[in-house]
């Protein structure tokens, strides 16, 4: 690991979670969501990042129906043994 | 992307591309996980605001395998087909509000959290721009799936209602990780130009997961009310291992 990363990692993740916790008082999601941009050197994601929160507003409920039609399929139950998720 | 002529070139990619194979399945079960957990937002009482952002969720999630195959066919190693079927990670017995709470702390404030911390550990190395392009990609969306996971939890902590989830946590937490996650592995797995192919050697990434969970998760947690003494002794038995 580079020295430098790991300070810039640890402050994103606070801002995560402080995120998530505004996002359940009543802070609306695409507010908190433009908040936290994305390193602004990067051009892909901030041109994203300017221009998708309003399409998202808008295509919300449409995507949403779409989705749900296609996997609103009840997970296999694992017993009664508590698991965790796999991520990178 | 790389040089084959390189020592170990061989090993390298096939690690690489075993990697974003693993990705790809990672982003199906998550997609077909988000889309379950809007359902089950949509029945409880405040949850709408959360289940639009597990359906957008599980609208990028499709979008992140997409982009995860694409990198794993450019390592040599072609992925195609669907998500195996969901599995439920929350114990049987807790009650419907419960588990639901569980599946997104396991999901959102456990996995997609890490995520995030392995992301963005990659993009202080990556070069190659399409590699850059993915990664930040899907960093930014993670930052969001992962949000909702401390959101859900901070809403249950208000009803009064995450105690549950101390006991659990050594459960969950070595669900998240693989078997071997703890032990030494075979050299090349520590290659560090696994970072040029957008991967972490194991031990940083293993180092990084234990950073995460020491000053984010359990600390995250703990201010929604969740003892995590539990956590904190699996992840000292685990390190030791």
């Amino acid at each position: 690991m580079k020295r430098g990363t790991k300070p810039s990692v640890g402050k994103l993740l606070r801002v995560v979670v402080a995120g998530g916790v505004a996002l359940a008082g009543a802070a609306g999601p695409l507010a908190v969501r433009a908040e936290e941009a994305p390193a602004k050197s990067d051009k892909t994601a901030t041109e994203k990042g300017s221009a998708a929160a309003p399409a998202d507003a808008s295509g919300a409920k449409k995507k949403a129906a779409g989705t749900e039609k296609d996997k609103k399929k009840a997970p296999e139950k694992k017993g009664e043994e508590a698991g965790g998720v796999k991520g990178w | 992307m790389s040089g084959s002529r390189e020592p170990g070139a061989d090993r390298w990619r096939a690690l690489a591309a075993s990697a974003w194979a693993f990705r790809w399945k990672v982003e199906l079960e998550a997609e077909a996980r988000f889309a379950w957990l809007a359902g089950r937002l949509d029945s409880m009482a405040e949850g709408s605001t959360l289940a639009t952002l597990a359906r957008r969720a599980a609208l990028d999630e499709r979008r992140h395998a997409e982009r995860c195959a694409e990198l794993a066919a450019a390592y040599g190693s072609a992925v195609s087909g669907v998500a195996e079927p969901l599995v439920a990670v929350a114990p049987a017995s807790l009650e419907p509000e419960d588990a639901t709470c569980y599946e997104l702390v396991a999901a959102c404030c456990v996995a997609e959290t890490g995520s995030v911390a392995v992301l963005t550990s990659l993009l202080a190395t990556a070069s190659a721009p399409r590699l850059r392009a993915v990664l930040h990609e899907l960093a930014r969306d993670e930052v969001d799936h992962a949000r909702l996971g401390w959101a859900a939890l901070a809403r249950a902590h208000r009803r009064g209602s995450t105690g549950f989830l101390g006991p659990l946590l050594p459960a969950m937490l070595r669900g998240s990780v693989d078997d071997d996650f703890f032990l030494t592995v075979e050299p090349a797995r520590e290659d560090p130009r696994l970072l040029d192919a957008g991967v972490l050697p194991h031990t940083a990434r293993r180092d990084l997961f234990v950073e995460t969970l020491t000053e984010v998760i359990f600390p995250g947690l703990e201010r929604s009310g969740v003892d995590t003494a539990a956590g904190r002794a699996w992840l000292a038995g685990a390190s030791c291992q």
